[in-house]
């Protein structure tokens, strides 16, 4: 786009070599644009190069049975209201009707599979012609997407290098679908380190996440990435890591070991939110957390002899723990951590229970009585020095069957010295 | 300091009731920057002809009393913005082509909305309905693109029409 504006000539001068129009600054052109319908603004695209520098934009969804590819016109880095046309195309008629210029300018990318091993008619050629095509996308965002091990994921992302919002999202695989969860491994071979933001979400996460986060879209970072969050891959370490984050959200299942190796071993986090979703019997909470031998008070959690101690030590756990007195431990003292929450969202009596009651209201008793517990933890931390914060809060809504406590510890390195043996 | 001069970029000197001329914004700002204090001060506008000036004058005089325009809400931006003008309105800004886009830079220098919003709207008005050829007319443009270039802009708009 060539260089506007200049000085008004005082009115009455000839027009010289510059047509007046060049004159006009770009801000008062896209005021003008403003108030022309569409059919003008594509008209004004056939006048010259740079008459008004109106560029295509398109998104694209592919679904099972149809994709729905929406063009409109826009001025680059200008708000301008927005005139876009939805066309639906069934699945049989293929993307290659579509002009090479419009397949190139796609910046969202929507692909959306009940089971990326069924996927239907020419889909897959039309993402073969959008590997091969897109160049500029902006935003790429799937359900199932993980065919070909990734490698057409892999592909597109290492092709748009403008790509900065990424989210994945797989359909409700249960813990039995083992099978299913080992491609998600596979993800760990994309390089992501250039990426400014990527989030990974599990369906029943962003219910759970709907509680307390806008949908899908948390924050996305302007620049380097900083904050990532992750939803239900079950890999240990994230391969690449972006030099630049700081902050690290895993919503189920990671385990705080695996938490404390990439802290130790790849990244100075500062910040960390690890959310686990628990599947919780009728039983009792409590006695799940004993058999688990999970921390149920402030002095178990810290590793301290509990003053008040009664009865059995905790079980033996006989799977991996989530969370442990000695990582936590281990975890506070890296250097560099100074926020961290626990969040753990609980699950009565999930859907594949086979019919077992869901007695929302014990549950409910449960976590406060959990609450009680947990509740010297502000004391016991303010006699350690550095900590700026300790609390356990809880999260009901019994009519929904929503469950929830979490763990916040805030620590100030410059004063702490570290916990006592 | 009922008013207050105000100095052309052909340094002529137009004396105004500062109460006309509160509509700019630009010149508010100076005269609170100069710190003005009499009448015989002078403002200078460096971006603005005579000419020009005693239009913009003119404008403001008529629209003095006017209440201040409501912005749009930038949350719900309209497709398409009102393209409303008054009957004065029309026949103010019925002028050349050279001395309206002087018009709206003038506005656009001396951040007065109103009259921006109205330069604007009639040059839209002048686009509306005209095929690329006859804009290239009516503004002097000269047609650079290719016709493999015109192809491919005509293939993609097409995807853009309302059918």
């Amino acid at each position: 786009m060539p260089k506007r504006g200049g000085k008004p000539s005082g009115g009455g001068g000839g027009s010289g070599g510059c047509p007046p129009w060049k004159k006009l600054p770009t801000e008062i052109v896209v005021k003008i644009l403003e108030y022309l319908r569409c059919a003008d603004l594509l008209s004004t695209r056939l006048v010259s190069k740079d008459f008004v520098p109106l560029r295509i934009r398109a998104s694209l969804w592919i679904l099972e049975h149809l994709k729905n590819l929406s063009v409109g016109v826009f001025f680059p880095n200008k708000a301008l209201p927005e005139f876009a046309k939805d066309h639906e195309l069934p699945y049989h008629r293929r993307l290659d009707v579509v002009p090479d210029s419009i397949l190139e300018n796609i910046g969202w990318l929507g692909v959306d599979f009940a089971d990326p091993d069924f996927v239907m008619g020419d889909t897959l050629k039309d993402l073969a012609t959008l590997q091969a095509k897109s160049r500029n996308l902006l935003a790429l965002d799937t359900l199932n997407a993980e065919f070909d091990n990734f490698a057409w994921l892999s592909d597109i992302i290492s092709k748009n290098k403008g790509l900065n919002t990424i989210c994945l999202d797989v359909v409700d695989l249960t813990d039995e679908d083992e099978e299913a969860r080992r491609t998600h491994k596979n993800l760990r071979y994309v390089d992501c380190s250039w990426m400014k933001a990527l989030k990974y979400f599990d369906q029943q996460e962003i219910q759970a996440a709907r509680n307390y986060v806008p949908p899908l879209y948390f924050a996305w970072l302007d620049d380097n990435l900083k904050d990532l969050a992750i939803l239900d891959y079950h890999y240990k370490n994230i391969a690449k890591l972006p030099p630049t984050l700081t902050e690290l959200t895993v919503l189920n299942p990671v385990t705080l070991e695996n938490m404390v190796w990439i802290s130790e071993n790849q990244q100075e986090l500062r910040n960390f939110v690890i959310s686990v979703q628990e599947k919780v019997g009728e039983e009792s909470l409590l006695r799940d957390m004993a058999r688990s031998a999970k921390p149920c008070n402030a002095y178990e959690l810290l590793g301290l002899n509990d003053p008040n101690a009664q009865g059995d030590p905790p079980a033996t756990n006989t799977k991996k723990p989530i969370l442990t007195p000695a990582l936590l431990r281990r975890f506070i003292h890296l250097p560099h951590v100074e926020n961290f929450m626990f969040l753990f969202v609980l699950s009565l009596n999930p859907e594949n229970s086979y019919g077992l009651p869901k007695d929302k209201d014990h549950m409910a008793d449960q976590v406060i009585e959990l609450r009680n517990r947990f509740k010297e933890l502000a004391a016991v931390c303010n006699k350690t020095p550095g900590f700026k914060q300790a609390r356990f809060s809880y999260h009901i809504l019994s009519d929904a069957g929503f469950f929830s406590y979490r763990i916040i510890i805030s620590i100030d390195r410059s004063t702490f010295k570290g916990l006592p043996p | 300091m009922p008013f207050v001069n105000l100095e052309s970029s052909d340094g002529d000197l137009v004396k105004v009731d500062v109460d006309v001329i509160k509509c700019s914004v630009t010149i508010n700002a100076l005269i609170e920057h100069l710190g003005l204090e009499d009448d015989n001060e002078v403002v200078p506008l460096q971006n603005v002809g005579t000419e020009t000036l005693h239009k913009v004058l003119a404008w403001a005089k008529h629209h003095k009393d006017d209440l201040p325009s409501v912005d749009d809400d930038e949350d719900d931006p309209p497709r398409e913005r009102r393209t409303d003008i008054t009957t004065w309105d029309a026949n103010f800004i019925k002028m050349e082509q050279i001395q309206l886009f002087d018009l709206i830079l003038a506005a656009n220098y001396l951040d007065i909305s109103g009259l921006l919003d109205l330069g604007c709207k009639i040059v839209a008005d002048m686009i509306k309905g005209k095929t690329a050829d006859e804009i290239r007319t009516m503004f002097n443009i000269v047609n650079d693109l290719t016709p493999q270039e015109q192809e491919q802009i005509r293939k993609e708009n097409e995807w853009c029409e309302e059918k």
